[in-house]
């Protein structure tokens, strides 16, 4: 149905109306977005990236299998535009960005019931590790577990053999595993 | 593999939580604005682009020179034909006498660039249709 929808809309931009590409870009601009964003690490480099992608998007269209899908597409050219961008600015300043979020930012001293709590110290300290990750585990993450693509498609976005992805899967769950264990031990310890 | 489901649970509801980095309310503006300036930039590039200019020029330059290297003879045919055109008109004295290299090469450039302006502007309506 999704796809029906973005081929209708691609078929009407090949044929010459630039309209419909208005109703693509709002539907994929918040996760093209996001990739840029995770992948360059502020705000401005991942606004002007975002446009960028998709001005070579609308550029390509005519090269567009329409057998595959249009979002996986899309999302191979922010992935690879993100990281050469990266590659361009030779930056790290993705982590100082990271960075300025702090991890118990979210904590505050409201009074709650000690269960939720502790979820959301959990979940706060989940998205420190997260955030901590380098930029292509980050995106693995995003369209793994917010998107709810599949390794199928994610290997197809990023480049990556489908068993070689499982592998990197694995090592991010026990990375944030851990992560987690030692903080919530530290924090335990603290109150103790 | 029951630990890896809890964490997967724990991360889906983390990132769901925390949502997408938002991008500008006017973001959508911005890549139309864009794609519109791009368009425009399509539409007043020239029909032939430097590289085609550059060969068809090339190939100008290979023309003077085969003639140049290769007619040796005297003035043949086509000056001959012209100049007794010319000399059917009455009280029109003037009598072409240009090399025959000069006079191939013009031909050869006037053709080509014919021939090529036809083709690229069949190349290109089909890409704009």
């Amino acid at each position: 149905m999704e796809n029906r929808e973005d081929n209708i809309w691609i078929e009407q931009i090949l044929n010459g109306d630039e309209m419909p590409f208005r109703h693509l870009v709002e539907k994929y601009q918040n996760l093209v977005f996001a990739i840029a964003f995770r992948i360059l690490g502020n705000r401005e480099d991942a606004e002007d990236a975002a446009q960028e992608i998709f001005v070579k998007c609308f550029h390509g269209l005519g090269k567009f299998n329409k057998q595959a899908a249009f979002s996986t597409w899309l999302y191979k050219i922010a992935f690879n535009h993100s990281l050469d961008l990266a590659k361009k600015f030779r930056h790290s300043k993705y982590k100082t960005d990271w960075e300025k979020a702090e991890i118990g930012s979210s904590i505050t001293s409201e009074t709650r019931s000690e269960s939720e709590m502790d979820s959301r110290i959990i979940k706060s300290i989940l998205k420190g590790a997260i955030d901590s990750l380098p930029p292509e585990s980050r995106i693995i993450v995003l369209l793994y577990y917010y998107e709810n693509l599949s390794l199928k498609e994610i290997s197809e976005i990023m480049g990556f053999r489908e068993n070689n992805l499982k592998i990197k899967l694995h090592r991010i769950r026990s990375k944030l595993m851990k992560q987690l264990q030692t903080k919530e031990e530290i924090i335990s310890t603290l109150n103790l | 593999m029951d630990r890896d489901s809890h964490i997967d649970n724990l991360i889906k509801q983390t990132l769901k939580g925390e949502g997408l980095e938002m991008p500008p309310v006017d973001f959508s503006n911005k890549v139309m604005d864009r794609i519109s300036k791009t368009s425009m930039e399509n539409i007043y590039k020239p029909i032939i682009s430097k590289r085609i200019f550059l060969s068809v020029l090339a190939g100008a330059v290979l023309v003077v020179l085969v003639t140049i290297l290769l007619v040796k003879d005297p003035p043949s045919g086509t000056i001959s034909t012209l100049n007794h055109f010319l000399d059917r008109i009455p009280d029109f004295h003037f009598r072409i006498s240009l090399p025959p290299y000069i006079l191939y090469s013009a031909l050869g450039i006037l053709v080509m660039v014919l021939v090529q302006t036809i083709f690229i502007g069949k190349i290109y309506r089909r890409m704009f249709r």
